[in-house]
């Protein structure tokens, strides 16, 4: 009995989990936060030992991250909240960093505003300092007040390596406030700045900036016109760019010397401005879209290797072929590899593209592409596409199971003429669907046989 | 061979290499030199052990992090992937996963502790604060005065 007495009365041992030192709760935490997303607040709410360690001076990582909504009343609240921590500046090392993002969710595009941006901007400018990302993407509205209350608090974010802005008008504002951004931010290497599609705002010239460390580089808008003017980005290899107008494209293009990659979008032309004939040398890699093709017929790329063409048009032009046979005139680039995406292929010239200007064309991807005897017959055809080795055909019409056994068929022959791997691919839609004979007849050419719905 | 004794008094013999996966032990052993002499581990018990050895057995052959890789971590985004062999291992009752960690802690491996504290992190993904004590059984003892506070960073994590 005195046994038994004494078994009850033993304290019973604590449960492991609340054994945890501080030191092993904060390394959960840090997984719990920078792999699956978990909001640092909702760590501190469990417990006054959990608390105690979300709060820990060594504890800044888990709160590195301000993810503000902007459609939430108490943003800045919130915000402010997570950054008690960074407060204590003197007990941070110099590693911390903090990565901002400043968003609206929903997005409402109506005359809402729901947050103080001023008092947002005014909040998160003390910690410049450590900024490390900043991304702000919300409405026009927003976005105004966002420039108008950065200019007033004008500091420098010396560590900040990447920063993101989408969603804003391209005002005289927002202009000035980013490049003050930009001129103050020496280790950037990574800018989007994706503006609503605004007419350029008339801008006094700006002095040059010289973005040297940037190697991506992504604008939006033709309202960009006056910023881009002044930028040089020396180092930059990967370019997006969208909704600019040509001769601003072709102003980039060279005074980006490095440009490596470059994906072009809705590219608008005035016909009052010239584009002048210019050649890019280092770029390898392009994917434009068909509002380009204009633009695409005075500019040269001597070096390209890999282009990718798509149109985004219900109907697209059919002078792709004379497009790219201007362009490649210009300056003949050995291409090895061109992916067409719902682009109009039907006119002869491009029967003469494939069959002159790509001798070295290795892969050659077709994606809902518009197709016509010319077409097929350039496809067939044993002459031309000398080193093509790997050739796809996805849902592109018209073409029969027939017409596309010929052209493999074709393809196939030539590749084992000139002792090279070959490798097909074509893409029915259910309603076109060869039979059982037709595929086997297929796969006899190194063929690979998709179905999918409509 | 080394001769580990835990705190319930029971003795296990296991290779050097296992043993040295325990930045401590290694540390002990190159301290006190070629001995005989059994090492006391007081915080550990054998059912824990017979884990943690299990867990240094098999990856005894991985190369250990160095200064530089722990150092690389601060900056380095982390992640809560867990090799396969790992997955299967840490497939234990909760207070056992628990005393994983503290063991692995106290033993300093560095990588049974991640593994541990990654488990957890897993766990605790997606979960209300109030999920979370309830999975865990911790006790809600914020004061009636701290609660005011709780209630209302509570609706600010709720809104995302």
């Amino acid at each position: 009995m005195g046994n038994v007495l004494g078994l009850l009365s033993r304290p019973r041992p604590e449960p492991a989990s609340e054994r945890l030192p501080p030191g092993v709760l904060l390394e959960i935490f840090q997984f719990c936060v920078d792999a699956n997303g978990t909001n640092a607040l909702i760590l501190s709410l469990v417990s006054k030992k959990w608390r105690a360690a979300s709060y820990h001076n060594n504890a800044w990582q888990i709160w590195s991250r301000v993810d503000a909504n902007l459609a939430s009343s108490f943003a800045v609240e919130k915000a402010a909240h997570s950054l008690s921590l960074w407060s204590r500046h003197h007990r941070l090392p110099n590693t911390a960093r903090l990565r901002i993002s400043l968003f609206r969710s929903p997005l409402t595009n109506e005359n809402s505003r729901t947050t103080d941006i001023a008092a947002m901007v005014a909040l998160l400018r003390p910690f410049s300092m450590y900024w490390q990302s900043f991304s702000f993407s919300s409405n026009h509205h927003d976005g105004s007040d966002f420039f108008v209350a950065l200019a007033s608090i004008p500091s420098s974010a010396p560590l900040l390596e990447s920063i993101e802005l989408e969603g804003f008008s391209w005002k005289r504002g927002a202009i000035h406030g980013i490049a003050q951004i930009l001129e103050s931010s020496p280790l950037l290497q990574k800018v989007g700045l994706r503006g609503l599609k605004d007419a350029p705002a008339p801008v006094p010239p700006l002095p040059n900036i010289v973005l040297s460390r940037v190697t991506h580089f992504r604008v939006a808008g033709a309202g960009s016109a006056g910023l881009l003017a002044a930028l040089l980005l020396p180092e930059s290899t990967d370019l997006d760019l969208s909704s600019l107008r040509g001769d601003t494209l072709s102003r980039l293009l060279v005074t980006t010397p490095k440009a490596q990659r470059a994906v072009i979008s809705r590219l608008s032309h005035d016909q009052k401005i010239p584009i002048p004939i210019t050649l890019h040398h280092s770029v390898t890699t392009l994917d434009i879209s068909s509002t380009c093709f204009e633009w695409l017929r005075r500019n040269g790329f001597p070096n390209l290797r890999s282009l990718v063409l798509q149109s985004k048009q219900k109907s697209s032009p059919c002078y792709i072929g004379a497009a790219l046979r201007r362009c490649f005139k210009i300056a003949p680039p050995l291409l090895r590899s061109l992916n067409l995406r719902q682009v109009n292929v039907t006119n002869w010239s491009f029967f003469h593209f494939l069959d002159k200007d790509v001798p070295q064309l290795e892969t050659l991807i077709f994606s809902e592409c518009k197709f016509s005897t010319c077409t097929i017959d350039a496809l067939k055809s044993p002459t031309s596409l000398a080193r093509l080795s790997s050739l796809t055909i996805d849902r592109c019409m018209p073409l029969s199971v027939d017409q596309a056994v010929q052209i493999v068929a074709s393809r196939q022959s030539a590749s084992n003429n000139a002792d090279r791997n070959w490798s097909g691919e074509i893409v029915f839609t259910a309603a076109n669907a060869p039979s059982q004979i037709e595929l086997d007849t297929l796969k006899q050419f190194a063929t690979d046989v998709k179905i999918v719905a409509a | 061979m080394v001769n580990l004794v835990t705190s319930d008094n029971e003795s296990f013999t296991v290779e050097k290499a296992v043993a040295s996966r325990s930045v401590l032990i290694k540390n002990m052993l190159e301290d006190v030199g070629e001995s005989d002499q059994p090492i006391p581990l007081p915080n550990v018990t054998a059912s824990v052990l017979k884990k943690v050895l299990e867990y240094c057995d098999h990856h005894k052959n991985e190369p250990m992090p160095t200064s530089e890789d722990l150092a690389a971590e601060d900056t380095r985004k982390r992640t809560t992937d867990i090799g396969e062999w790992d997955q299967k291992f840490i497939q234990v009752d909760q207070e056992m996963l628990f005393e994983i960690i503290l063991a692995a802690n106290y033993l300093d491996i560095k990588p049974l502790l991640d593994v541990g504290c990654k488990t957890v992190a897993n766990m605790i993904k997606g979960k209300t604060p109030e999920e979370i004590r309830k999975l865990f059984n911790i006790v809600n003892d914020f004061t009636p005065e701290e609660e005011a506070q709780i209630k209302k960073e509570n609706e600010w994590a709720e809104d995302r």
